[in-house]
């Protein structure tokens, strides 16, 4: 069994192994695959709680997978400043060779929060370091008076 | 502080077993599951050349452990190891989340354990009945 423990070395095999054998588009196909096929839980969360749900999210999995972030919430944004991703941080311990696109598959995230009329956006401070800032707001409506 | 283990990473695993059989057919998950062996386990063949079985011994006491599985490891020297899993954590874990499980989920112990006897010179051999209880044992060549 690969433990759970494990799993994020086995991701950035999984798309190193794409990659090579089939082009980055074929990893970018796989995120979008995880995003459809794997986050149901997500999705329903913001479906049916909008930014709560988001926040119920991922205090879940990033406290299970210790991560050291902030978090802020209000009405109508919801923004995370990842200080240590715990992906990085396990790939850096073990000393093994990062799949040099792997902090982009983050945008997985992204195919769900904007099903629900919000905008996400991730800006990547230090890849290096597992530094990122993701914010997502709700899409203002356009004003069609021209006032 | 050790925190929780996130074991819906599982979940995400078995996805990506299924996306690679989809698109690129069962040999593609057994060719990625052989890079991953041998990308990740190097420590683990290093440490059973060196110290022999027990380092296996006490690789899947650990991992079991941690996750609540049921198992029984019998090892006779550097002869042989027989680890029973009773109740596989994985699998246990998805069927309890609602997630898919990928149908030849267990491949990923046949590959990973063929590799890792491939280069300490032990035979790998498992039967599995894809339900979370299996049997794996590797002897002396």
């Amino acid at each position: 069994m690969i433990p759970a423990k494990e799993f994020i070395l086995a991701y950035n095999e999984l798309f190193k192994f794409l990659h090579r054998k089939y082009g980055k588009k074929a990893v970018v196909n796989f995120w979008f695959y995880i995003s459809d096929n794997f986050l149901k839980n997500l999705d329903k969360l913001v479906k049916e709680k909008g930014i709560a749900g988001m926040a119920e999210y991922w205090t879940h999995t990033l406290t299970e997978e210790k991560a050291v972030y902030t978090m802020s919430v209000g009405p109508d944004y919801f923004e995370i400043f990842m200080k240590k991703c715990p992906s990085v941080g396990i790939m850096n311990k073990r000393k093994v060779k990062k799949y040099p696109y792997y902090c982009e598959h983050c945008v997985l995230y992204k195919r769900i929060i904007e099903k629900y009329g919000f905008v996400y956006k991730i800006k990547f401070i230090d890849k290096e370091k597992g530094v990122c800032k993701i914010k997502i707001h709700k899409k203002r409506e356009k004003n069609g008076d021209n006032c | 502080m050790k925190g929780k283990i996130h074991k819906d990473f599982h979940g995400a695993l078995s996805v990506g077993f299924e996306f690679l059989d989809k698109n690129f057919g069962k040999k593609a998950v057994e060719e990625y599951l052989k890079q991953f062996a041998e990308n990740i386990y190097g420590w683990l063949i290093k440490k059973i050349k060196n110290n022999g079985l027990s380092e296996l011994e006490r690789y899947w006491s650990e991992i079991f452990s941690e996750e609540e599985g049921e198992f029984e490891i019998k090892r006779r020297d550097n002869e042989e190891i027989v680890l029973k899993v009773k109740k596989c954590p994985a699998i246990y874990h998805m069927k309890e989340k609602g997630y898919p499980v990928y149908s030849d989920f267990c491949i990923q112990c046949k590959v990973i354990n063929e590799v890792i006897g491939n280069k300490t010179c032990y035979i790998s051999k498992i039967k599995y009945d894809k339900k979370g209880r299996c049997e794996q044992k590797l002897r002396k060549k």
